[in-house]
C-alpha cells in the first residue's frame, strides 16, 4: 500500500488541469456550472475538441485509438473535467466501445469503433422492459430467426437518449430453454430501421431524457450479434463491470456540491438569518466529507485486481454514489427556499436563452432534487445492490 | 499509489495480528486501575520486544521510520482483538510530539527512550470535560528561579494512569507550548478515570511543578501540537476500523447461525440489507482513514486538517452506526456485557469522543474548507 501520488502522476496532473481548462468553451462551462440540462451539440461539441488531442476516449486502449491511460490518470482526467465547468462524458463511450474492442468480430470494430469519440454515431442502451426492471434476465423482447436475419418484436423501456441516438445495442431473447439468463443475445441495429419507434417519456423533473421504444417486425442481420446467438448475458456482465467507475457519481455529487456551495454564498449576500445559514453550512460540511471518502473509495476499486474477494465492490460505489447524488440534490432544493417554487423549465433544458425570474442558479433548484431520485433505481436498484453485498461478504465475514 | 499490502505491509500486519490475539486487554469494566494499567505497561513492553513501539520513530533516532499507512495497518491489527492500548499514545503521540518538537535536546534526550518503551509520554491537554478543544488552556509555566514550573489541572489524560511523563499545554509569557514533567514528583497528583472501556484516564493536577521545555518555538508550537494529535487522530481511526471488522465478522457469523421461524435469520432481507449497510459504512470509514493517511505527509496544513478531521468525523458516525447495527442483529446478546461484542462497541464510542467528537471535526473540516 502506497497513499502517495507518483511524480509521474503528478505531472499528468498539472499538465491535464492546465490543458482542459484552456479547452471548455465558455457557454458550455456557464451550463454545466449553472447545472442546466446540456443539448445534444453541446455533448458532440465537447467530445470533437477532446478527439483532437487523442482525448475522447480515456478508458481506451492505444490499439483503438483511445489514450491508453493507467486507471489513476483517467481519474485525474475526470478530475481536470470538474474543475475546468466540462460537461460529463456520455457513459455510452466506455460501454459499448471496450464491449466490442472485446467482443466483437473484426468487421464490427472497423463499422463501429470510428463513430464513438466525436459521438457522431450516439448510441443507447437497449435493456430495461416494461416487465422486466430489476429483474433483468427475464426480458421477453423477441428476436427470431429467419435466414441470415432476425425478426425483432417487443418494447423496451427508460431508454435514455433514445430520441438521440442513431444506434442502439440491447438485449433480446433469443431462446426460451434453460435459465433465462441462457436465452438471451446481444444485438447491435441502428435506429432508422423500420418498425422501431420512440416515444419520449418525461420524468419529473419536465425534461426528456428516457423514452419508450416499440419494435414491430424490425430485422436486423444476424451479423449484428456481438460474440454469439444466446451469450448476451456474458456480454452484459462485462459492460456492467466496464461502468463501474461511472455509476459513482462522483463528478455529478462534485458538480453539485460545488453548486450548493455558490448557492451558499447567494443566500449569505442576500441576508438569509445565521441560524438557517449553519444548518446549510454543516450539511455541506458532512456531504463533502463523505464525498471525499466516496473518491476514495473509487480509487481503491479502480485499483483492486478483479479477483481479490476482499477488495471493495462495485456495490460499493454504486450504493454510496447512490446516496450522495441523493443527499446533494435534496440540499439544493432546501438551498432553494421559496424560489424553488418557480420553475422555467425550458430555461433548464437549455431551450431558450434568457434568464428565469430568480435566476439560473436558483431556477431548477426543486427540479434537480426530481431529477435525481433515479439515482437508487438505475444500474441496479440500491436493493439489488444490498442483495448483491450480502451475497459476496457474508460468508468471508464470518470465517474471520 | 496502490491499495495492495507490500509483503513486508503483510508480514508486518500477520505479526501483529498474531501478536494482538494473545494480548487482548483481559479487563472487565471492573477492574482496578493498579490491575488494569499493569496490563497495559505489559503490554507496551511486549510490543516494544515485537518492534512495534519504534515502528514510526525515524531511522536517525533508532526508529524503523515507516510512516502514517503503517500506522493505520498496525492500529488496526491491534484494535481487531482490543490489543491498541498504548500503542496510540506512546507509540504514535509521543514520538510525534518529540520528532515535531524544535527542542533538540529534548528530542534527543527522550525520543530513545520511547522507541525503547522505557519512557511512557501521555498528552494532557485537556481542561474542559465539555468540549474538546486543544488550545483553550489556563494552565499556566512560569519561571522561578531559573526553573520553569506549571500549575493547572488537566483533565480526562488518554492512558495518564499508566505514564511516566506528561506532555503538558500551558501558557508561558510567549503563548501556548509544550512542556515535559515526570509523572512521579513533588505537585503532581495524578488521579485515576475509569473510562467506558475500563481503562484508566487520568485528572492531573500540577502546583507548581518542576517542567522541561518548551518543546516548540512559540510560532511553530500551535502546529506542532495539532499535527501530532491529528497523526495520533489517524491512527485511532485505524483502530475503530479493526473494531468495525471485529463487530462485523461476528454479526456475520450470528446472521448465519441463529435460526428463527425454522431458517437461517441470515436468510430475511431486511437483515441482510441493515448487514449490507455495516459493510458499507466499514469501507467508506477506511477510504476516508486512507485519505488521512495519505494527508498526513502533505506540506499543506490545511490539506491535513480537513482530510483529518473529515476521516475522524466519518469514523465517528459511520463505527456508531455499525455498532447500532451490530446490536440490533444480534438481538439481546447484542447488549450483553459478558458477549465479546460489548467492549467492542464500548471503545468504539471511547474512540469517537477521544481527541474530538463528530461536531468538532465537522467544525473544523468546515473551517478549514470554507476559507479556501
Amino acid at each position: 500500500m502506497d497513499l502517495t501520488l507518483s511524480s509521474a502522476d503528478i505531472a499528468f496532473r498539472d499538465m491535464i488541469r492546465g490543458e482542459i481548462a484552456s479547452m471548455v468553451p465558455e457557454d458550455i462551462k456557464t451550463r454545466v456550472e449553472n447545472l442546466q440540462h446540456l443539448r445534444k451539440e453541446d455533448y458532440m461539441r465537447w467530445q470533437s475538441i477532446l478527439d483532437v488531442r487523442g482525448w475522447a476516449t480515456p478508458a481506451w486502449p492505444v490499439e483503438f485509438g483511445g489514450p491508453g491511460w493507467s486507471p489513476m490518470q483517467r481519474v485525474l482526467f475526470e478530475e481536470a473535467c470538474f474543475m475546468a465547468g466540462a460537461p460529463r462524458q456520455i457513459p455510452h463511450i466506455n460501454m459499448i466501445g471496450p464491449v466490442l474492442q472485446t467482443f466483437g468480430t473484426e468487421d464490427q470494430k472497423h463499422r463501429y469503433l470510428p463513430g464513438i469519440p466525436t459521438l457522431r454515431d450516439w448510441w443507447c442502451q437497449g435493456y430495461s422492459e416494461p416487465g422486466s426492471g430489476s429483474d433483468l434476465a427475464s426480458l421477453r423482447t423477441k428476436a427470431v430467426r429467419h435466414g441470415d436475419r432476425y425478426i425483432i418484436n417487443g418494447q423496451k423501456i427508460w431508454t435514455t437518449w433514445a430520441h438521440w441516438s442513431n444506434h442502439m445495442f440491447c438485449l433480446v431473447r433469443t431462446s426460451d430453454a434453460g435459465r433465462p439468463q441462457e436465452g438471451i443475445t446481444f444485438l447491435l441495429l441502428t435506429m432508422d430501421t423500420p418498425g422501431l419507434t420512440v416515444r419520449p417519456i418525461h420524468s419529473l423533473d419536465g425534461a426528456h431524457d428516457v423514452n419508450e421504444v416499440f419494435f414491430e417486425d424490425v430485422s436486423v442481420p444476424v451479423e449484428n450479434v456481438v460474440l454469439g446467438e444466446n451469450q448476451g448475458w456474458k456480454v452484459a456482465k462485462f459492460l456492467l463491470n466496464a461502468e463501474r467507475t461511472e455509476i459513482a457519481g462522483v463528478g455529478q455529487s462534485k458538480r453539485m456540491l460545488q453548486f450548493a456551495r455558490r448557492l451558499l454564498a447567494e443566500l449569505t449576500n442576500a441576508g438569509v438569518s445565521s441560524s438557517r445559514l449553519d444548518v446549510f453550512r454543516s450539511r455541506i460540511a458532512r456531504i463533502a466529507i463523505d464525498l471525499k471518502a466516496h473518491e476514495w473509495t473509487l480509487m481503491r476499486v479502480i485499483d483492486a485486481k478483479p479477483d481479490d474477494p476482499k477488495a471493495p465492490s462495485a456495490s460499493f460505489l454504486k450504493l454510496c454514489g447512490t446516496d450522495l447524488l441523493e443527499r446533494v440534490s435534496t440540499l439544493l432544493m432546501d438551498l432553494g427556499g421559496p424560489a424553488g417554487l418557480a420553475y422555467d423549465v425550458d430555461a433548464r433544458n437549455g431551450n431558450v436563452d434568457g434568464t428565469p425570474p430568480y435566476g439560473h442558479v436558483l431556477n431548477g433548484t426543486a427540479a434537480t432534487y426530481f431529477e435525481y431520485r433515479k439515482s437508487g433505481l438505475v444500474g441496479g436498484t440500491t436493493e439489488i445492490q444490498k442483495n448483491i453485498i450480502y451475497r459476496e461478504t457474508v460468508s468471508r465475514w464470518a470465517a474471520q | 499509489m496502490n491499495f495492495d499490502l507490500s509483503d513486508d505491509q503483510r508480514a508486518l500486519v500477520d505479526t501483529v495480528e498474531r501478536f494482538a490475539r494473545s494480548a487482548a486487554a483481559k479487563r472487565q469494566s471492573t477492574s482496578p486501575v493498579g490491575a488494569a494499567s499493569e496490563d497495559a505497561v505489559l503490554r507496551w513492553e511486549q510490543m516494544v520486544e515485537l518492534g512495534v513501539a519504534a515502528l514510526l520513530i525515524g531511522e536517525n533516532n533508532g526508529g524503523v521510520g515507516l510512516g502514517a499507512a503503517e500506522a493505520v495497518l498496525v492500529s488496526e491489527a491491534l484494535g481487531q482483538s482490543l490489543a491498541q492500548e498504548p500503542f496510540v499514545t506512546a507509540g504514535v503521540l509521543a514520538p510525534k510530539l518529540l520528532e515535531l518538537s524544535t527542542s533538540d535536546g529534548l528530542r534527543e534526550k527522550y525520543l530513545r527512550g520511547v522507541a525503547e518503551g522505557r519512557v511512557r509520554i501521555a498528552l494532557a491537554s485537556d481542561e474542559s470535560v465539555h468540549e474538546f478543544d486543544l488550545f483553550s488552556v489556563s494552565t499556566r509555566a512560569e519561571v522561578q528561579n531559573d526553573r520553569i514550573v506549571v500549575t493547572g489541572r488537566k483533565e480526562l489524560v488518554v492512558d495518564g494512569a499508566m505514564a511516566t511523563h506528561f506532555a503538558i499545554t500551558a501558557r508561558d509569557a510567549n503563548g501556548l507550548n509544550l512542556f515535559l514533567v515526570a509523572a512521579v514528583q513533588p505537585g503532581v497528583m495524578v488521579t485515576p478515570v475509569r473510562g467506558l472501556d475500563g481503562g484508566w484516564m487520568a485528572r492531573i493536577e500540577l502546583e507548581c511543578v518542576e517542567a522541561e521545555g518548551p518543546l516548540f518555538r512559540e510560532a511553530a508550537g500551535l502546529d506542532g501540537l495539532e499535527c501530532a494529535v491529528d497523526h495520533a487522530t489517524v491512527a485511532i481511526c485505524g483502530e475503530a476500523l479493526g473494531l468495525m471488522n471485529r463487530m462485523i465478522a461476528l454479526t456475520a457469523s450470528y446472521l448465519q447461525t441463529r435460526h428463527q421461524f425454522g431458517k437461517a435469520i441470515g436468510t430475511f432481507q431486511a437483515l441482510q440489507h441493515r448487514f449490507a449497510e455495516m459493510v458499507t459504512l466499514a469501507e467508506q470509514a477506511r477510504s476516508g482513514t486512507l485519505m488521512a493517511a495519505a494527508a498526513l505527509a502533505s506540506e499543506d496544513a490545511e490539506v491535513r486538517k480537513a482530510d483529518v478531521s473529515a476521516a475522524k468525523s466519518l469514523v465517528g458516525r459511520n463505527g456508531r452506526a455499525v455498532l447500532e447495527g451490530a446490536i440490533q442483529l444480534h438481538g439481546g446478546i447484542g447488549i450483553t456485557d459478558e458477549y465479546e461484542l460489548s467492549r467492542y462497541i464500548r471503545r468504539m464510542i471511547e474512540i469517537e469522543k477521544t481527541w474530538g467528537d463528530v461536531s468538532y471535526h465537522e467544525a473544523r473540516f468546515a473551517r478549514v474548507t470554507d476559507s479556501r
